[in-house]
């Protein structure tokens, strides 16, 4: 709860800050307060400050604590690559800054729930908030399009979760996930508690972007601001990862056999329709999209197999190198286009021209998502397959390594068009965010060479 | 919540969850099938008033109070989604002059 709190008190603290009308000061603010809380988070016990009645609903164990970190390491680097947006004229720095930490507060429940009520106010706080940020670039058609279409299915599917939480109180009698994880066989046997967890596996498969749920997100990616879409391809999918691992994973695995297959065919949907539809695509923002919703099926693999700790660490670890590359790729693209939220992919053609290092930087982070060796995306990929590999799942297996195939055949288009064209492209050579290119891409490498370190410091939380 | 009154037992419970159901049943389908923003935002609040319905018809039966709590979670949330939700809606107005989101189509591919 420590945390928790010290982060909505920032929140509320940086809208009274905005009077000031001084950006960099809500800025530093902003990244001030959000190191103090990945410092509580780390080092102080979260149970100094509860309230009561919530001291059973939130439970910071080292699962939450993992993940937590995790998003907050993330979003301090996110907050830096928003100073280019918020500076926007149109753009309502403080009112920015704040929601962007309220929706961390949102993520922050979604790691530590032990409860239906607690689960379902993080995915709101979280929903919520990021309706609002989808929306901030108010002058741009593209960006008001993305906050309706993601308004109107993320409460979609909020209801649907709803409903399925109904249903499982019905049958159960209870709201609390360890006392539904330890049921008797007659009320797991009610049709009801099968339609309860029918209805919450589809809802949460809508919010981490599996196919055959994934038709919102390329369309709200693509039309928000790129600081926003970097946030929800980075900490709302680390965040709904955490929410969905701790329910079906941690709680409600006795209950395999009835959710098991539904994930099984949402994984090979995620990795073939992403994978395949990447393949297509012409901008970056969309093509990265399509490159999450694989991404999300690769992730997917932690669910199938015997939930253990060294399953828990591997997902970290992925989501780690998964969301430096992504980091990477947005510091670099905002070095060189701004705030341009519909970059070509032939914009980039000859661009380590007039940028070595960050076109540098760009390749090793496709190269990480792809999963090539020396990169930690080899590695990551190796920790989701190994487990796998120990359970028996070889056709899922073989679907998963073609795919990272053809998944190498579209990352390699970028990295091409940067070294090999002989055009000279239009770039705003601006070298501030280059910090936060080379030391994510400095970390990509760390976890590719030795990735002990990284899982060592994982495993340690 | 020792007492249920006994009016509540005089339906039984198969019928609240049918009726929860059904109210379910036509939010998905006019979010779906409806093309005005406002009216798909409706359809939504029709699905979280269904599952209020069910929450409480439930709480009742089971004598047990986490039911009614939670009601008062989803109201609050509820509230908070209206609010965020028309702001958006009319930010969109003011651009397209529509509510339409069929004419919404910048985005695709």
């Amino acid at each position: 709860m420590l945390t928790i709190t010290l982060l909505s008190l920032l929140g509320l603290i940086l809208l009274f800050v905005g009077f000031l009308n001084n950006i960099g000061l809500s800025r530093t603010i902003a990244v001030l307060g959000l190191v103090a809380g990945l410092g509580s988070m780390l080092f102080l016990d979260q149970d100094i400050l509860t309230f009561s009645g919530l001291e059973t609903q939130l439970s910071f164990d080292s699962y939450a604590i993992k993940f937590s970190s995790l998003i907050l390491f993330l979003s301090v680097f996110i907050l830096f690559l928003s100073g280019k947006f918020i500076k926007k004229d149109y753009v309502q720095s403080a009112e920015f800054l704040a929601v962007l930490i309220f929706s961390l507060v949102g993520a922050l429940m979604l790691t530590s729930f032990t409860h239906f009520i607690t689960l379902f106010v993080g995915l709101e706080i979280l929903g919520i908030s990021l309706y609002i940020l989808a929306g901030t670039d108010k002058k741009s058609p593209g960006s008001n399009e993305a906050s309706l279409k993601y308004l109107l299915l993320g409460a979609f599917a909020t209801g649907i979760i709803l409903f399925g939480m109904a249903l499982i109180y019905g049958a159960t009698g209870s709201l609390d996930f360890q006392a539904i994880a330890n049921l008797g066989q007659a009320k797991i046997d009610s049709s009801l508690f099968k339609f309860g967890l029918f209805f919450i596996l589809i809802g949460l498969l809508f919010k981490v972007s599996a196919a055959p749920f994934h038709f919102w997100s390329p369309d709200v990616y693509e039309g928000s601001p790129n600081v926003v879409m970097l946030f929800m391809s980075v900490v709302v999918k680390i965040a709904s990862f955490a929410a969905i691992y701790r329910v079906f994973g941690n709680y409600l695995n006795n209950y395999s056999f009835f959710w098991w297959d539904i994930v099984y065919y949402a994984t090979l949907a995620s990795l073939v329709i992403g994978n395949l539809l990447a393949l297509v695509q012409k901008t970056v923002k969309r093509q990265l999209a399509f490159s999450s919703i694989s991404q999300t099926g690769y992730l997917l693999f932690a669910l199938l197999v015997i939930p253990n700790d060294q399953t828990v660490n591997g997902l970290v670890f992925y989501l780690f190198v998964y969301g430096c590359a992504v980091l990477v790729a947005f510091s670099v693209l905002t070095d060189w286009f701004g705030t341009d939220p519909n970059v070509k992919l032939d914009q980039l053609k000859g661009a380590s021209k007039s940028d070595q290092m960050g076109s540098f930087a760009l390749t090793i982070a496709y190269l990480s998502m792809a999963g090539i060796p020396l990169t930690g995306g080899f590695f990551a990929k190796l920790f989701m397959f190994t487990p796998a590999m120990e359970s028996g799942l070889v056709q899922l297996l073989i679907v998963g390594i073609l795919s990272s195939v053809v998944g190498a055949t579209y990352y390699l288009r970028p990295i091409i068009n940067v070294w090999f064209s002989s055009e000279t492209p239009v770039l705003e050579k601006g070298n501030s965010y280059q910090w936060i290119a080379f030391m994510a891409g400095t970390l990509l490498l760390v976890a590719g060479v030795f990735p002990d370190t990284i899982s060592n410091l994982i495993a340690l939380i | 919540m020792n007492q249920i009154p006994e009016i509540f037992r005089v339906v039984p419970i198969n019928h609240f969850v049918i009726l929860a159901s059904i109210l379910f049943s036509i939010g998905i389908l006019g979010v779906l099938t409806r093309r005005n923003a406002i009216i798909i935002f409706m359809s939504i609040e029709l699905m979280l008033n269904s599952v209020n319905l069910l929450f409480v018809a439930f709480s009742s039966y089971k004598s047990d109070p986490t039911g009614q709590v939670f009601v008062f979670f989803i109201m609050a949330i509820a509230a908070a989604e209206v609010a965020v939700g028309l702001a958006i809606i009319v930010m969109i107005y003011r651009r397209i002059r529509t509510t339409d989101v069929s004419i919404l189509n910048n985005l695709k591919g």
